[in-house]
């Protein structure tokens, strides 16, 4: 028998956070992050061991893996905007992907990092349920690396459109790209905001197929180095 | 009751896609997670055709919208390794403010240049 306990801690905490962002103050913070400290607040205070938690909510985390998978419906939707323009569209995706991962490595490993939270870095760029993926594949820590995804993401949601201005990007093309590659569904979700729709439609594009080619990268690159 | 049926169909064509891409993985030995590769066969399917979007539309939405909150149990589980977070803080910061820039100044100039470039390139060999 199933302890539904986990489940429905999750299931509220996330709902509640998915409220309180309405809040104006709090709108520039994600639900994810918001439900995730209640969360860690809820198993410290009461000192739940994570495990028994885990026993029950574990049955939530098994959905990733169908709704990664579901994220082709929105690259098949999209198929066309991909065919316009697709050699610079692709090489901006090659160069995000690339360009993150090499930075990360060069950056951590300056900063003379353990290997493992290297390791659980690499995929910082992709949205959460892929890099979850991508860091249980190369025998890293999935929870550091969802920790540091939504980091990553509130940073390029809350920065990127400053940055892009600053340095005079200024097509929706362009800006959805490399927001929605850097920043995953939270710069996406920021996108959203400036309510251009191409932005949104390219930013969304870009973190699947950016998290596709991270993916495929990721392993060899360690595989490289190793 | 139709909506509960079109939701489960779809999950069941959407697991099919990662039972198929976890034999595959498992028997090329390839280092590549079973949920992307289906993620790659499932985009391909629907864009040949293989698979009609009505089978999958309710499915898809539903479970992209809300797919943040299957993480939050890998945020709890950050109590585990609270020490490697409260000794690595300064070092995951800078990186992320370092690489992050990084990624999206590049990726951002590169688009933006390249499309003008092409559009220019476009419009002088219609010109010719």
């Amino acid at each position: 028998m199933i302890n539904p306990l986990g489940i429905v801690i999750t299931v509220l905490y996330y709902k509640i956070a998915e409220k309180i962002k309405k809040i104006s103050i709090f709108s520039k913070i994600p639900p994810i992050v918001i439900a995730g400290v209640m969360l860690i607040a809820t198993l410290e205070i009461f000192d739940i061991d994570y495990d028994i938690y885990n026993e029950s909510a574990k049955y939530l985390t098994i959905i990733l893996i169908p709704a990664t998978i579901a994220l082709g419906y929105p690259i098949y939707k999209n198929i066309e905007l991909l065919k316009k323009n697709k050699r610079i569209i692709y090489t901006g995706f090659i160069i995000a992907a690339v360009i993150a991962i090499l930075t990360t490595y060069v950056v951590a490993k300056m900063c003379n990092t353990e290997f493992i939270v290297i390791e659980s870095m690499l995929p910082k760029s992709v949205t959460a349920p892929m890099a979850v993926e991508i860091s249980k594949g190369i025998g890293a820590i999935p929870e550091l690396t969802a920790c540091i995804v939504a980091l990553t993401g509130i940073f390029g949601g809350v920065f990127g459109h400053k940055i892009l201005k600053l340095i005079k990007v200024k097509s929706d093309v362009a800006i959805g790209l490399s927001i929605g590659a850097a920043s995953h569904v939270i710069g996406t979700a920021r996108c959203i905001e400036e309510k251009r729709e191409s932005q949104v439609v390219m930013a969304s594009v870009a973190l699947v197929i950016v998290g596709i080619i991270t993916a495929i990268i990721i392993p060899l690159f360690i595989y490289l180095i190793k | 009751m139709k909506t509960i049926v079109r939701f489960v169909l779809g999950l069941l064509i959407l697991m099919g896609f990662y039972y198929i891409s976890s034999f595959v993985v498992k028997l090329l030995n390839i280092p590549l997670a079973p949920a992307i590769l289906g993620l790659i066969l499932f985009s391909f399917a629907l864009v040949e055709g293989l698979i009609k979007e009505e089978w999958i539309q309710t499915t898809c939405d539903c479970l992209i919208k809300n797919m943040a909150m299957f993480i939050v149990p890998f945020m709890g589980g950050l109590v585990l390794y609270k020490h490697m977070l409260v000794k690595n803080w300064f070092v995951i910061l800078i990186v992320i403010f370092v690489t992050t820039t990084i990624t999206i100044v590049v990726t951002g100039l590169f688009v933006e240049y390249g499309l003008k470039y092409l559009r220019l390139y476009r419009k002088r060999k219609n010109n010719d």
